[in-house]
């Protein structure tokens, strides 16, 4: 995988601290979710823990010694959910997915890669799409697992697949 | 040993010999010295020794002995007297040693007789007879008493010495304020003097000569301000304060121009103050005045900062070319910011006058902020002028 390139703000010290000029501060977080998706992107991170993020070298550059304040990293966090590039997991918002395609996205990509596989009318296991060698030059290969499989259910809800349950095991058929 | 001095062996008035031993050794410290084998005198003034060859003794006033402490002898050494001794007063007759480290001697006792001296000598510094000694013409030895004595009147001596510095300070208070009084009291006459003769000067313009009122001018102007606005004169607080808003700013025009438009209150108050002299201004006052510049429309106003700093500047200040200035300063700096106190440094302002102009900048969004552990510092913002 490619050296992931830091964009100029990362080593720009008011890039950390949240700036209290509301037109400021939203350019400020328009290229802090920028750099949050491409980075989560670019190193497939596909979690954000609140209380862990702080110690994740994209809010922290220690070649300028700056971090984002946990305040800060929250406020990012928030805004990312609010754009729809993060999923909180619980009510309490402190493990979200982050999206950096959405699930729908995921779904398209998925069931291309199933027809230009000649898959449609076949089943095929989840692991086989996210782990299977066939799927290894494919963005979605090694996607997280339940990412995934909403991934799969918007396929299923737009009638273009359909899963199913082979006791602890999952599958697919798409249609 | 520097304590020792050389004298004769006569006895001054009211001296006595009290006892004497023979076989003595002077000791500097611990230091063994040459004075040896001589014949020590103890009088109730002095401790006299002096060897059989020489002629002159040497003599150590007894006012100079702190504390005498025995040492008993041994196999190889004899048994000696410790004498702690205070520091020697300034004016002393020649000694064998100019000048010695050492804060206390010892006598060493060959032909026995120590304790018994201890004794004597004892007796003798308790006894204090060389400051009943009343006799004007005293030998030089009399200086070291009194300088001696000071030092040996215990704690009720520093007290009393303590108390003696108090009376001094409070009368030179005193007196330093009776100056003041007297300055103030013909401040008074000369304002007086001066407020009619310019009346004069005003009523009969013929009567006075030129010179004289050129000389008068520059009298008056090296005071100040030379008819300064007294609530005396004018009787409704307002029009005290609407005279006041306008001396102020006659006043303060200049120097506030020089210092680039923007002067903090605080300065102002102390400024016009000094410019009025005597008739000072309470900050209320200065305030109020300040407040209505703007009412009246005069070549100065008050400002006041979201952060509630108050500042006197110029009408015609231009607000955005203030935030460009401190945006300049920034851009000479996008590496590793400004703070408030470097802004001050390099433009001569004040520091809080430093940090409005960077948060004004903020608030233009012309410069973010980077709070760390180095404290807060200021960028020209690139998130608008690179992205």
């Amino acid at each position: 995988m490619a050296e992931f390139e830091w964009p100029w703000q990362y080593s720009f010290p008011p890039f950390f601290t949240l700036q209290p000029n509301a037109d400021v501060r939203r350019t400020q977080l328009d290229s802090w979710c920028a750099l949050v998706v491409s980075w989560g992107k670019s190193n497939s991170v596909s979690q954000i823990d609140v209380t862990e993020a702080s110690s994740l070298p994209v809010f922290k550059n220690n070649a300028i010694s700056r971090a984002l304040p946990v305040d800060g990293i929250k406020v990012v966090l928030d805004e990312l959910a609010k754009r729809g590039n993060l999923e909180w997991t619980d009510k309490t918002r402190r493990r979200g997915y982050l999206l950096w395609r959405s699930p729908s996205e995921w779904g398209q990509q998925i069931y291309s890669w199933a027809q230009s596989t000649s898959r449609i009318n076949n089943v095929c296991t989840l692991y086989e799409i996210n782990q299977g060698d066939e799927s290894a030059d494919q963005e979605f290969h090694g996607l997280d697992g339940d990412i995934l499989l909403k991934a799969l259910k918007t396929l299923e809800v737009t009638g273009k697949a359909e899963l199913m349950d082979f006791g602890d095991n999952q599958g697919i058929k798409f249609l | 040993m520097d304590r020792w001095y050389w004298c004769g062996s006569s006895l001054t008035a009211g001296e006595v010999v009290c006892t004497t031993a023979n076989g003595i050794r002077l000791y500097d410290g611990d230091k063994r010295t040459g004075y040896d084998d001589g014949h020590l005198t103890l009088t109730n003034h002095r401790l006299l020794w002096r060897h059989e060859s020489q002629s002159s003794s040497l003599g150590l006033h007894l006012s100079l002995v702190v504390l005498v402490e025995d040492e008993a002898g041994g196999f190889t050494s004899s048994p000696k007297l410790l004498l702690h001794l205070a520091q020697p007063p300034h004016s002393k007759p020649a000694g064998p040693v100019a000048a010695s480290s050492n804060s206390f001697i010892k006598l060493s006792f060959r032909q026995g007789g120590c304790s018994s001296f201890q004794q004597a000598l004892q007796n003798a510094i308790g006894e204090r007879d060389w400051e009943k000694v009343v006799i004007p013409s005293l030998p030089a030895s009399h200086g070291k008493q009194s300088g001696g004595k000071t030092i040996h009147t215990g704690i009720l001596g520093i007290e009393r010495a303590i108390q003696a510095k108090q009376e001094e300070t409070n009368q030179n208070i005193s007196h330093a304020f009776e100056d003041l009084k007297n300055l103030m009291g013909l401040a008074k006459d000369m304002v007086f003097l001066s407020k009619s003769i310019s009346n004069k000067i005003k009523e009969h313009s013929g009567e006075v000569s030129v010179d004289d009122t050129t000389r008068f001018r520059s009298y008056l102007l090296s005071l100040g301000i030379d008819d300064p606005v007294t609530r005396e004169t004018y009787g409704s607080a307002t029009q005290y304060h609407h005279h006041l808003a306008k001396e102020i700013s006659q006043a303060l025009e200049e120097p506030v121009k020089e210092v680039g438009g923007v002067m903090l209150l605080s300065e102002v108050y102390c400024r016009i103050n000094r410019a009025r002299g005597l008739q000072l201004l309470s900050p209320e006052d200065v305030m109020h005045a300040c407040h209505l510049m703007k009412k009246f429309d005069l070549s100065l106003n008050l400002h006041t900062f979201e952060s509630g700093v108050q500042v006197v500047q110029t009408a015609g200040l231009d607000q955005d070319k203030v935030v460009e200035t401190t945006v300049e300063t920034l851009k000479s700096h996008e590496v590793d910011g400004v703070s408030a106190g470097d802004l001050a440094r390099e433009c001569g302002m004040p520091l809080l006058l430093a940090q409005e102009r960077l948060l004004q900048a903020e608030r233009c969004a012309k410069a973010v902020r980077d709070e760390s552990s180095e404290g807060l510092r200021f960028f020209p913002n690139l998130f608008f002028s690179r992205s």
